[in-house]
């Protein structure tokens, strides 16, 4: 058991301390990031009390975690294109986090990483205390990972209820389905549309629609790319409400999204990416006043 | 209104927006239809009921493809080759093996033949990643190579037990389908065979109505219309697709079977190029998302071509291409799904809609 008790040990300290290490590398002595790293060392402490010989997926986000999501060293390459490199991100369970960075720096690569589209390079993921690193997309959306796609992407020719059904039908029994399609359509309000071709659907409803079917899976984490995009203020304000809704019944989230506006209104923290990296962690207000991060959205390096 | 009540309970699960054909009237022709089709070798003959038989058991194969290609988004160009496979399997086995339990049993094991061929292809095929037109052509260059396999199979050498391949020729004799045993068998021909092909037909359609408007129904026309958002729903979309790859052959196969058992006969000819396109050709004509559309044009397309061959016209093929071209030029989802959609159009303006349930949810 001794011998053991000092594997954890070890491992656990080489989690803590690259944890620690990442955040003093990201973080701004002005910015909110202090927190992420002491819940970072707590978190993989608490792992190692409770129980014995864990996976590295179990110490980093399995039960006695707060983190729900954790990838270690995810790097992607494109050939010669380095559009991840060696990314440490973590999300704490029932979290609301935006991802912000300028063109090109990796948010939607990430997100895809994150979801299976797209196959880590090297470095792991760890999720809910299992390792997704390579799972195939459908298994990580049975573990709780859902996914609203950039470009609105509901099944056109499908009625807005058959759409629904689709999410629903995995959820429940044939004796409630019509019942819960209803309900769920009715909390994205479309219930009105339910026979409407969802191609047939406004923007801003196709987006909702979306959001509500990936919702009605039951995830614990949801991932939004630029849900906002294109919407008018009225739609912005309604896939607002409906993010922050969902998120107080505890469903975790990482948006990408530019409307800094939009961001400010439903998120806490926030990560900025650049060039593949992870290059400031903190609070909306933290990230707004950074000169750094403007001076990389206004171009230049 | 109790006896209707129950009479609507019943259609409910072949109900749905994944098949034409929903409401009181749909059945009621559906039944009309359905005893007609029983009737016909009382009115016109064992031997207008055998040539008939013809044209059911190729409606099982036109299924076969409707739920591949139509519902799932797949285009086997193959589906001849479970046929071809299940047929000769069903050949081998009976002949093999002459007792009187033999058909019986031939019948399923046949037809579990064709579904593992279509388990083994379609799992190399789908968990490879292998999509759109290279399973065409997969599922083509199959039913091409057998053809020629089998076309080589002339010599002493390839026998199966007591049974000659019989290369080009083919495979003679084959027995007919027995129930029972002894004196008191049943041998299926003639009108016999027809209706028990009709009630193959008949319970296919049904199976796959109720299949294509439950759960795993979703999952294909989910999968047919974005794979990848499909899977972001937790579907496994290779799963999906090989279970109804599996299905279709299964289906082709059991088609196979009753084609060997109808002509007595087998040859290397089902996997041939012009036999794997007539499929394609019925299921496009009556229209690919409908299993009602591939099954009437499967009857009419076979029946016309029948027709055409006994005036001594060599021009059958290049008629059917023709109703093909036209076909996806001016009709390109179907003629059955136009005819009903030119139906509910009429019934809507007229308002002689005295079929209240009809399009209104529960």
């Amino acid at each position: 058991m001794t011998a053991t008790d000092t594997d954890i040990d070890t491992e656990t300290t080489e989690v803590s301390t690259a944890e620690t290490t990442d955040a003093s590398e990201t973080a701004r002595p002005d910015g909110g990031t202090p927190d992420a790293a002491d819940s970072g060392t707590t978190d993989a402490t608490r792992a190692t009390d409770t129980s014995g010989r864990q996976s590295p997926a179990v110490a980093a986000t399995g039960p006695g975690t707060d983190t729900l999501l954790q990838t270690d060293g995810l790097t992607k390459r494109f050939g010669g294109f380095t559009a991840i490199d060696d990314v440490d991100f973590s999300v704490e369970t029932g979290e609301l986090r935006c991802l912000i960075g300028p063109n090109g720096a990796g948010k939607s690569t990430l997100l895809k990483l994150i979801t299976g589209r797209h196959d880590a390079t090297s470095g792991a993921i760890y999720y809910d205390g299992t390792d997704i690193t390579t799972r195939r997309p459908n298994e990580r959306v049975d573990l709780g990972i859902g996914m609203k796609f950039q470009v609105p992407s509901v099944f056109d020719e499908l009625t807005a209820y058959e759409n629904m059904r689709l999410s629903v039908q995995r959820t429940h029994a044939d004796a409630h389905l019509d019942e819960a399609i209803l309900d769920a359509l009715e909390r994205i309000d479309l219930a009105a549309r339910a026979t409407t071709p969802a191609g047939e659907l406004s923007h801003g409803q196709q987006g909702r629609l979306e959001i509500g079917m990936a919702a009605a899976l039951e995830p614990d984490l949801l991932l939004l790319d630029e849900p906002v995009a294109g919407l008018s203020v009225e739609e912005r304000n309604e896939v607002a409400d409906l993010v922050t809704e969902l998120n107080d019944d505890g469903i975790a989230f990482i948006v990408i999204e530019h409307d800094i506006d939009f961001v400010a209104e439903i998120a806490h923290e926030v990560t900025v990416l650049h060039g593949g990296e992870v290059f400031r962690e903190g609070s909306i207000e933290a990230i707004r006043d950074d000169d750094d991060v403007r001076r990389i959205y206004l171009g230049g390096e | 209104m109790g006896l209707a009540d129950a009479l609507d309970r019943l259609r409910r699960p072949f109900e749905g927006p994944n098949t034409l054909g929903n409401g009181r009237a749909f059945w009621v022709g559906f039944l009309v239809v359905l005893v007609g089709l029983v009737g016909y070798p009382i009115g016109f003959g064992s031997y207008a009921a055998s040539s008939a038989a013809l044209y059911l058991l190729y409606a099982i194969l036109a299924l076969s493809l409707t739920v591949i290609w139509g519902y799932t988004g797949i285009l086997s160009f193959g589906q001849v080759a479970f046929f071809g496979v299940a047929g000769y399997s069903f050949a081998l086995l009976s002949m093999n093996l002459e007792s009187a339990l033999t058909t019986m049993l031939a019948l399923p094991v046949a037809v579990g033949i064709a579904a593992l061929a279509a388990l083994v292809l379609g799992y190399f095929m789908f968990y490879g990643e292998v999509r759109d037109v290279y399973v065409t052509i997969l599922t083509l260059v199959v039913a091409l190579v057998l053809n020629t396999f089998m076309a080589q199979t002339a010599g002493s050498e390839w026998t199966v037990g007591s049974v000659a391949l019989g290369g080009f020729n083919g495979i003679p004799a084959i027995p007919s389908l027995t129930f029972g045993v002894g004196e008191t068998a049943i041998t299926l021909d003639g009108a016999a065979f027809y209706w028990f092909t009709l009630a193959a037909l008949v319970a296919s359609y049904l199976g796959l109505r109720a299949l294509v408007n439950g759960r795993f129904g979703y999952a294909m026309v989910a999968t047919r219309e974005d794979e990848d958002r499909t899977e972001m729903l937790g579907y496994d979309v290779r799963r999906v697709k090989l279970l109804v790859f599996v299905l279709g052959g299964a289906l082709a196969g059991l088609s196979g079977v009753l084609y060997a058992t109808w002509g007595n006969y087998i040859s290397p000819s089902v996997f041939g190029i012009t036999f794997a396109s007539i499929p394609v050709v019925w299921v496009a004509v009556g229209g690919r998302r409908s299993l009602l559309g591939a099954v009437v044009a499967t009857v009419v397309i076979e029946w016309f071509r029948q027709q055409l061959s006994a005036t001594g016209s060599q021009y059958a093929l290049i008629v059917v291409g023709v109703v093909l071209l036209a076909s996806i030029l001016f009709v390109p989802e179907g003629v059955v799904p136009r005819l009903d959609a030119a139906i509910r159009g009429a019934r809507d303006r007229f308002g002689a809609s005295n079929d209240a349930p009809e399009g209104t949810p529960e």
